[in-house]
């Protein structure tokens, strides 16, 4: 990388980047979580309803 | 528990503005003003993603005719397209033309944490007053993006190593496209937000890094080339 682009500055920006990716996976993660506590949440209301 | 997603339009307005900021780090790092590229309108005119890679195709071979014996740096160039391409319909189709006069922090604030590293350098599009779509923008990118992969190529003769790097750089950013696909077609929350827009602020910057240093490095018969100016 540093022959082709030189520098480290390109380094240290692709490692933001996978920084920054892994926590956009957790924070995906998350959300999938929450959504998935609110499905649960609401089908337990309909099944105590019924 | 659960939180209320952003609209459509209000996620394509705060995207806007996001890429507005990413933008405006670009030009602050390189001085170069990306909405001027030639070959901005040339890709503006094109109606399909067939005819934007087309437009592409032509330049890349004029280029280097090493490049077409090397399928893995244009293997990432159609699937890039299509993602750009959808991305700039939907941004495009319903936010319309945003001014650039509406900078980022003014639209969210100084402090808002999207922002941070930002704030340096005022909007010098402002002074264009001219607007600035999100089809624009992606397109942009996307020309950016060709033209690392191209001149990146070139100066990669050398090293066989350096040009796996690059191949890999490509992936890391094509993989971030097609996520950035997904979250045109389900609006994220606004703390996802924050995260894609750091994300896209750190590949234009890996974008203005790149272009500066291949600007260096850059051999007198570029000249000819347009792409080669920005």
């Amino acid at each position: 990388m540093r022959k082709l682009l030189g520098k480290h500055e390109i380094e240290d920006a692709l490692r933001r980047l996978d920084t920054l990716t892994q926590d956009e996976a957790r924070m995906a993660t998350l959300e999938v979580l929450k959504v998935a506590r609110s499905i649960d949440n609401k089908v337990q209301v309909v099944i105590e309803g019924s | 528990m659960s939180q209320v997603s952003p609209t459509r339009s209000t996620f394509s307005s705060t995207f806007q503005s996001v890429l507005n900021a990413a933008l405006e780090r670009y030009e602050d790092k390189t001085k170069y003003k990306l909405l001027t590229h030639p070959l901005a309108a040339q890709i503006q005119s094109c109606d399909s993603p067939a005819a934007i890679h087309g437009v592409l195709e032509g330049i890349v071979q004029r280029f280097d005719e090493r490049r077409r014996n090397d399928e893995r740096l244009t293997k990432w160039l159609d699937p890039t397209v299509e993602v750009l391409y959808s991305f700039s319909c939907a941004v495009g189709s319903v936010g319309g033309l945003v001014s650039v006069q509406m900078t980022a922090s003014q639209e969210r604030g100084p402090d808002h944490p999207s922002f941070l590293g930002l704030r340096a350098g005022q909007c010098n599009l402002c002074r264009d007053r001219r607007s600035l779509s999100g089809e624009d923008i992606s397109m942009i990118v996307l020309i950016r993006t060709v033209y690392i992969g191209v001149a990146g190529t070139k100066a990669a003769k050398e090293a066989d190593t350096s040009q796996d790097v690059l191949c890999n750089l490509f992936v890391r950013m094509e993989n971030f496209f097609r996520r950035l696909e997904s979250y045109t077609e389900v609006p994220p929350t606004p703390p996802m937000l924050d995260i894609i827009v750091k994300i896209m602020v750190e590949v234009l910057t890996i974008l203005a890094i790149a272009t500066i240093d291949l600007k260096r490095r850059r051999a007198s018969e570029w000249d000819s080339w347009p792409v080669c100016r920005y």
